[in-house]
Parts: C-alpha cells; sequence; structure tokens
C-alpha cells in the first residue's frame, strides 16, 4: 500500500520550478480583464475573480466589503449545498480588492466558472440567513481582533496616520454592529460590476480553452464606469509625526508600530515602479535587519510590510519589538536614525545584485507551493494591473537598472508623514 | 520500496571543544536514513539530536541554543553574510522538537545541495556563541500565555509541551546557557543522489561526538494524561469565549489512531464537517468551529474540539459540541462526509511525505527512533489506505474517548460553570497565570 502513496507522488508534483507566463485574454465580455497561466506540470486548476475593490472602499460603516464577501460565495455557496463539502471555497477581502478562488482539477473548469460567474449576481438567499451572517461576520471580526493584536495596532497607527476612518483607515471594531444587508447589497451593485472584475485562470490549461471559457461565461457582460477610488486623493500631511501610547494585556511583548507614508512620482501607474519596489525594499529591510538585529543588541524582533498602491503612494508599517529596559523612545530614535542614515553608504552593484538574486530565490519558492503561486499572481492583480508570476517576476527583476533602485531608496528613507504607537504589554 | 534501506556510516571526528559550552552530540557515528527524493525539486537533511534533559526550561534553552548555533558566522562569513547566503541560494534551516529528540532540518534546491551541507557544516563548527542571539532566542521562544491571544492553536501548543514536558523547570538557570552542536544521533536524507555518503561526510564532517552519553533526566516514564475538569479564565473586559474541549488519547494501534482522526476530522476538519454545518450554518453561533488532531508521540495525540462565542453562549454551544462528538463517537456518521475526510488526510500524508522533509523525518522517528537496518514501514500509512467508514465506526468507541474524559477551557468573559460542571474537577486561571498553573493543581487532586 505504500506504494501506492508513492506512486500518487509522481503526479502530484513538479521536479522543478518553471517560468509561466501570463497571457492576457481579449474577448472579455465588459471585464477589466482576464488573464491565463498555464501550468502544465499540476495537474489542477485555480480560477481568481478579483473585484478590484476591498477594505478600502468601504462605506460607512466600515467592513461592508468583508460582509458581502461572506454574503457573496462564502456562506451562500455552503448553505445552498447543504451537503459536505469536497473541498473548501476559498475568500478574502483585503485592503483593495477581494479576492475569491475556485480551485479544482482540469476537467472541473466550467464548475468553477460557474462559481466564479455567479459572485456577480446578487445574493439570492433567505433574507434571514443573510441577516443572521452578520452574526458570523461579528464573531468573525471580535476573534481575530483577539488573536491578532498587530490588526489593531495598525489600525491606530493608520487612523493616526491618515487623520480618518474612513478609506485607508477605519474603525472596524466600532462599525461592526452597525452592519447591515442593505449596505452590502448596494456595495454588490456598485462594485461586483464586470468593469471592476478581473478574472486570473492557472494551472493546467491551453490559453484557448481558457479564452474559450471566459468568452462564454463573461462575454455577455458588459463595460460600465468602474467605481471611483476616492481614497487615492486623501493622503496624510507630509509633517505629521504623531505618537499614541497604549497598553492591554493582549500583547506578548511590548511592542512599537511605526508607520509612513511616502509619495513616488509615477508617469501612469506603480506598474513602472515594480522592479525598483522590489529590490528596493530586499535592500532596505536587509540593510535595516544588519543594523538592528546584527549589530545591535536593543531588538527582539523587526518586520515590515510595504503596500504600493497604483498611483504611486507608498505605505510602509513596521513592527519593532524592543528588548526588555529598552524604552520605546530609545527604540523609535535608534529605528529613525538607522532609516536617516541607510544610504551614507549607497548600495553598490554588487548589493543591488544580492536583493536581485534574493527576489529571484523568493520567486522560486514560491512557484513550488500553490499558495504561494496564487499569491503571487494576487498581489499586483489586485490594484488592477496586470498580474505578475514568479516567472515574469524575474524579467522585471533583471529589467530595473541600478539607478533606479537608488532613485526608489532614497525616496523611501527621505522625511515624510509617520505615526507611532507605544504599545505596552500589560501581564 | 517507499523508504531505502539504512546506511551506517564510520566517522572520525577530533573537534576540541569550548570550555563552557554544553556539548549536545552522540557518543558514536550517527544511523543514517535515506528516504525518497522530494517532490519540489530540493533536497533536505535532517540532524537529530538526543535530548538528555526533559524540563521544559532547558527544552526552550537547548532550542534557543541550536537557533543561535545557525544563526551565527563561519570562517569566511559574518552572521549576517551567512544569513544572505541562505537567502540568495533558496537554503533554509528549521528547528523542531519530537518526541526524544531535537531535530534540525536544511532545505536546498538540488543544484546547491552538495555546498549548503558544507555551509550547515561550517556553521555547526564555528564555536563562537552570541550570548546576544541567545538571549533574544530564549525570549521569542518563552512558553506564551494562552490567555492573551486564545488562538486554539497556542493552547495545543502549550498543552503538546505540557504532555511531553510535564516538568516546567528543574532549576537550572539557563540564561547563560551556551551550546555546541556535535554529531547527530541519526540523520535523515532526502536527494536524488544515490551516493549519498560523500554528501553525508561533508555535513557531518570534523563535527564532534561525545565520550559517553549524558543520563535522560526528567523525561516522563510513561503517556501523561490531561486532567479531567473545567478550567475557567475570566476576562470580564472580553466579551467572546474561547472553548476548547481537548483529551491526550493513547492508541491500541494504528489503525486505531487513523480511525480518531478521521472521525474528529469529520466532525471539525474543514467547511463540510458536522461542527461547521450545525454550529456555524444553522447556530450562527461561531467562525472558526474546529477540530484538530495533534500527534504528540507514537499512538498519542491531542485530540480537540474548539470554538469561540459570543461570551453567554458558551454553556450552549459546548452542550452542542458534546452532541456533535457523542452522535460521532456512537457511530452516526455521514458517508459522504467521510470519504471527503479520508481523501483530503490522505492528499494531506501525500503532500508532506513528498514537500516536508521535518514532517517525513517526525513519522520516520516516531516508528524508529532508534533506527532500523530493515525495511521501512509505517504502519500509518496503511491504516488509513485501508480505514473504511465500517472500521471507523466500529472502532469508534475504543478510539475516541467518552466526552466526559475530556479537559473543558473556558478562555474569556465572565460566565462562569455551574457547580454541577465543576464536580469532575475546576480550576480558576487568572489571566496573568499560565496555563500549566491550572494543569498542575487539577493533576494534583486527580493524582
Amino acid at each position: 500500500m505504500i506504494r501506492v502513496i508513492a506512486a500518487a507522488f509522481l503526479t502530484l508534483f513538479p521536479l522543478g520550478a518553471a517560468a509561466q507566463e501570463v497571457i492576457p485574454l481579449t474577448d472579455i465580455g465588459g471585464l477589466h480583464s482576464a488573464y491565463v497561466v498555464p501550468r502544465e506540470q499540476f495537474n489542477r486548476l485555480d480560477v481568481q475573480l478579483l473585484v478590484l475593490s476591498g477594505s478600502y472602499d468601504d462605506p460607512v460603516p466600515s467592513g461592508t466589503a468583508h460582509f458581502l464577501e461572506h454574503l457573496a460565495a462564502f456562506s451562500a455557496d455552503t448553505y445552498v449545498l447543504r451537503q459536505p463539502r469536497e473541498r473548501d471555497l476559498f475568500a478574502k477581502t483585503t485592503q483593495v480588492a477581494t479576492i475569491y478562488t475556485n480551485s479544482g482539477t482540469p476537467n472541473e473548469i466550467d464548475r468553477l466558472m460557474k462559481l466564479s460567474r455567479a459572485l456577480l449576481d446578487t445574493p439570492k438567499l433567505p433574507e434571514d440567513f443573510l441577516k443572521s451572517e452578520k452574526k458570523i461576520v461579528e464573531r468573525e471580526t471580535y476573534l481575530r481582533e483577539r488573536q491578532f493584536p498587530t490588526r489593531w495596532l495598525r489600525r491606530k497607527a493608520l487612523e493616526n496616520l491618515y487623520g480618518s476612518t474612513r478609506g485607508r483607515a477605519n474603525d472596524i471594531i466600532a462599525d461592526v454592529p452597525k452592519l447591515s444587508l442593505e449596505a452590502a447589497l448596494a456595495f454588490h451593485a456598485e462594485h461586483y460590476v464586470a468593469s471592476n472584475i478581473m478574472i486570473i485562470i492557472s494551472g493546467k490549461i491551453t490559453p484557448e480553452l481558457a479564452a474559450e471559457k471566459v468568452k462564454e461565461y463573461f462575454g455577455d457582460t458588459v463595460k460600465t464606469t468602474p467605481p471611483a477610488k476616492w481614497w487615492l486623493d486623501e493622503k496624510p500631511d507630509p509633517k505629521l509625526n504623531t505618537v499614541e501610547a497604549l497598553s492591554s494585556n493582549r500583547l506578548y511583548d511590548d511592542t512599537l508600530v511605526y508607520t509612513k507614508f511616502i509619495e513616488y512620482p509615477v508617469e501612469d501607474t506603480s506598474i513602472d515602479l515594480q522592479g525598483e519596489f522590489f529590490i528596493g525594499v530586499s535592500i532596505f529591510e536587509s540593510r535595516i535587519r544588519e543594523q538592528l538585529i546584527f549589530n545591535s543588541a536593543n531588538f527582539q524582533s523587526i518586520s515590515t510590510s510595504f503596500y504600493l498602491a497604483k498611483n504611486g503612494d507608498m505605505e510602509m508599517t513596521s513592527f519593532l519589538v524592543p528588548m526588555p529596559g529598552v524604552s520605546f523612545d530609545a527604540a523609535l530614535a535608534e529605528f529613525e536614525t538607522t532609516i536617516a542614515g541607510l544610504l551614507d553608504t549607497p548600495p553598490d552593484h554588487a548589493e543591488i545584485e544580492t536583493a536581485r538574486k534574493r527576489n529571484a530565490a523568493h520567486a522560486i519558492s514560491a512557484a513550488r507551493r500553490t499558495d504561494d503561486f496564487l499569491a503571487f499572481l494576487e498581489n499586483v492583480g489586485s490594484d488592477g494591473l496586470p498580474p505578475i508570476s514568479p516567472g515574469t517576476f524575474a524579467q522585471l527583476i533583471k529589467d530595473t537598472s541600478d539607478a533606479e533602485v537608488i532613485d526608489f531608496l532614497t525616496s523611501l528613507i527621505a522625511p515624510a508623514a509617520t505615526s507611532s504607537i507605544f504599545a505596552t504589554k500589560e501581564d | 520500496m517507499f523508504f531505502k534501506r539504512l546506511l551506517i556510516l564510520t566517522l572520525l571526528v577530533t573537534l576540541p571543544l569550548s570550555a563552557r559550552a554544553e556539548l549536545i552530540a552522540a557518543n558514536q557515528d550517527p544511523k543514517v536514513a535515506q528516504l525518497n527524493p522530494l517532490r519540489n525539486g530540493l533536497s533536505a537533511i535532517t540532524f537529530v539530536w538526543g535530548i538528555s534533559d526533559f524540563a521544559m526550561n532547558r527544552i526552550v534553552a537547548l532550542n534557543a541554543g541550536l537557533s543561535t548555533a545557525i544563526s551565527g558566522g563561519t570562517p569566511d562569513m559574518s552572521p549576517f553574510d551567512a544569513e544572505t547566503y541562505r537567502e540568495v541560494n533558496g537554503i533554509s534551516l528549521g528547528i523542531s522538537t519530537q518526541n526524544n529528540d531535537l531535530l534540525l532540518t536544511l532545505t536546498a534546491p538540488h543544484a546547491v545541495f552538495p555546498m549548503a551541507l558544507t555551509h550547515l557544516n561550517a556553521l555547526l563548527r564555528n564555536l563562537e556563541f552570541s550570548r546576544q542571539w541567545y538571549k533574544r532566542q530564549s525570549l521569542n521562544l518563552a512558553p506564551v500565555k494562552v490567555t492573551k491571544n486564545r488562538r486554539p492553536s497556542h493552547v495545543i501548543n502549550v498543552l503538546s509541551d505540557y504532555v511531553r514536558f510535564p516538568v516546567a523547570s528543574d532549576g537550572v538557570e539557563t540564561t547563560d546557557a551556551s551550546f555546541t552542536f556535535g554529531m547527530p544521533r541519526q540523520i535523515v536524507i532526502r536527494t536524488p543522489e544515490r551516493d549519498t555518503a560523500p554528501l553525508i561526510q561533508s555535513a557531518v564532517d570534523h563535527l564532534p561526538l561525545r565520550n559517553a552519553p549524558l543520563p535522560v533526566t526528567n523525561r516522563p516514564d510513561r503517556p501523561i494524561d490531561l486532567p479531567k475538569g473545567i478550567i475557567f479564565a475570566p476576562d470580564p473586559d472580553g466579551h467572546e469565549t474561547l472553548i476548547l474541549a481537548v483529551h491526550h488519547s493513547l492508541f491500541a494501534d494504528a489503525d486505531h489512531q487513523i480511525s480518531a482522526n478521521l472521525l474528529l476530522d469529520y466532525m471539525g476538519a474543514y467547511q463540510g464537517s458536522e461542527m461547521f454545518r450545525i454550529i456555524r450554518q444553522e447556530m450562527r453561533a461561531a467562525y472558526d468551529p474546529s477540530t484538530a488532531f495533534e500527534h504528540t508521540a507514537r499512538d498519542q495525540a491531542l485530540l480537540s474540539l474548539s470554538a469561540t462565542v459570543s461570551a453567554n453562549d458558551w454553556p450552549q454551544i459546548l452542550k452542542t459540541m458534546q452532541d456533535i462528538y457523542t452522535r460521532t463517537r456512537d457511530g452516526d456518521v455521514g458517508a459522504q462526509g467521510f470519504t471527503n475526510n479520508k481523501r483530503r488526510l490522505l492528499r494531506g500524508y501525500e503532500y508532506q511525505f513528498a514537500t516536508n522533509p521535518a514532517w517525513s523525518a517526525n513519522q520516520f522517528l516516531s516508528q524508529y527512533p532508534d533506527g532500523t537496518t530493515g525495511e521501512v514501514k509505517i504502519p500509518l500509512f496503511n491504516a488509513l489506505v485501508k480505514s473504511t467508514l465500517e472500521t471507523a465506526t466500529q472502532q469508534a468507541a475504543a478510539s475516541l474517548p467518552p466526552f466526559s474524559d475530556y479537559l473543558v477551557l473556558l478562555i474569556g468573559g465572565s460566565l462562569p460553570p455551574e457547580e454541577l460542571q465543576k464536580q469532575a474537577g475546576y480550576c480558576e486561571l487568572a489571566l496573568t497565570q499560565p496555563l500549566r498553573h491550572c494543569l498542575e493543581q487539577l493533576q494534583a487532586q486527580q493524582d
């Protein structure tokens, strides 16, 4: 019987990662865009439907996009089926997109496309079920608030950064009791329109068949004006520099949250910045880590995330855990001083080349795991830009010049709006 | 044959030791097992060192020590340069503990595997031990208070530590500990290379041996039971209560373990489960109802059911969880759901074996803690492949303990259990206390 398992391995997994081409489809009705990414070596197929609106697009109350995500597919599907599911349905709401992933084998293409197409229809379920899904969203919101303290610390920092509880910031905990079915359905009517939808089909499928299926299931949709991204125009005062102190018994460690808003000039969209973004961020993180983890004894851990919007706005959020005995003020001063001096010795070609290799290794690794591969496609696609696969990423990195990387880093470390939280753990 | 036969290597070592560092090493050459190659383009090697002191504080120190050792530099590279070298070459290192052993697993693309092994050897032979890094890692690895963020997985991890390492501290101060890692007692390697001897030699070259094995201390001489009863951690400021019912089970054989795993999955794994259907979709009471099967040792596992609910709802949901559990244990199991779960578990095993060398090494070591020179057979896999709904339901009562044997944790909210519910055992946990406080208190009452 062991032989059975061993034989199954041979059909399930590739021996290596190959380049993946991202092919745009043209006969797509009114869709924003559609792509196919053939991967012959995997005996599976994934259909990602990206609604190009997420939590940043929330009306009042915050959380409406997330509530609708539940209504549109997750709960609805399970409720309708009323039988054990063979596989779970994956959906998530990010800042700028709501992403539904239906997965199966290549011969299930029609089922996967039907499930995807159905998302554009107004949820049709018993009203009591739709309304009671609000309770589930409440449970989920409170649960995540408790389980992941970085979520609310980040939210508080962004509220201070933008001086708002809408758009790029939110106040989900205050708003969750106000969620309404009416607001969710109105959001569906405005945002779940073809012109605001991207389809990415990846896996064992030919470009021809993918094109045929997109035309079959979405060819009847019509192009309309997509919803406006009003939050792109809301920006903090560049001189802002706030600090808020708080304490909580939810934290394992004292935590310093540092957010920064940087504006990059772009000609059209941030697609032109992607190469220097990935390489520059890699150099930034590497240099920060060398200075504050390898050469300093004052930090227990540091992690940083970046979001580059399609208009060139970038949001940076760092979580720093100072070592016991190191004050927040001292930690913040050391972090900011390190950032300010980060380019005193500009990176030379060798260091930039190392960052390229680091990114390439990451891309190759992502290609080995389906979850990472799909996340790769979603990453840039969520902004309505052409998705980047691990394979096409390699070329992007190669085509970016050293000078472009240094320009990017120079802007990244320049003074800009910041907001910090000093969060003290309570025992 | 799924696993290739075991090889024995003879290796010479001459490395002198640092005066104060504790040497973690075998006293004889390692036994080597070569398993089938991974199917994701990577090769892997797992070093297995025996644990001598099973007190929890020493386990944390040992893990922090190994983390420190592999985060150091080599004669040719600073610690930072060594980390960068691994990043750009796709080399990763991971640490885990399993039953009696500490495991270090290196994975690397096939093409760079030989130089990755040389790099690993250089890391382990580097005698510089950063006290600062060790202090940082000790903080990062310190046991968590489960009352803080109330993730079921964190609670399970703490309970898993408790049943494997029941002695919290042996009284030895570990703040200034220092370690050197020498010859492992076992090596598990996965590579398409047929002749692995040169590869292994490069990885263990000049690693020191101990003169004699260390005496084993603080290791439980029998599987540890969790106490029965209820642990309640009130938090008036919290509007949510995490319900987690858990049992540390000892199975008669692999068939019974697989039956328990499949039935528990039927109750609460994935969106097709009974708990999802009833507690989430019908009662609208929780977002996260689920079960977990956490393997702790050969023929042993933590079985758990959990849900986070509105604070005043926990009695009703706990009763529902008990009903689902009892119905399943009584054999009321739907064929479609069972079939789905069997397929998913089988795929999960296949995927783990094909891509996760640390998981595979765990399975191998569970079955062969001292290695083997014969054909390798893992009974769990055979049991899973041949399992049927009929067998699982017939074995249900023997595989799954009655719900009354479970320990129930309630974290958050302010609604305490009723007196009747406290009769099997009760402990109130302050938010500032570690979970072990109540585990030890209940255990003492019931001993």
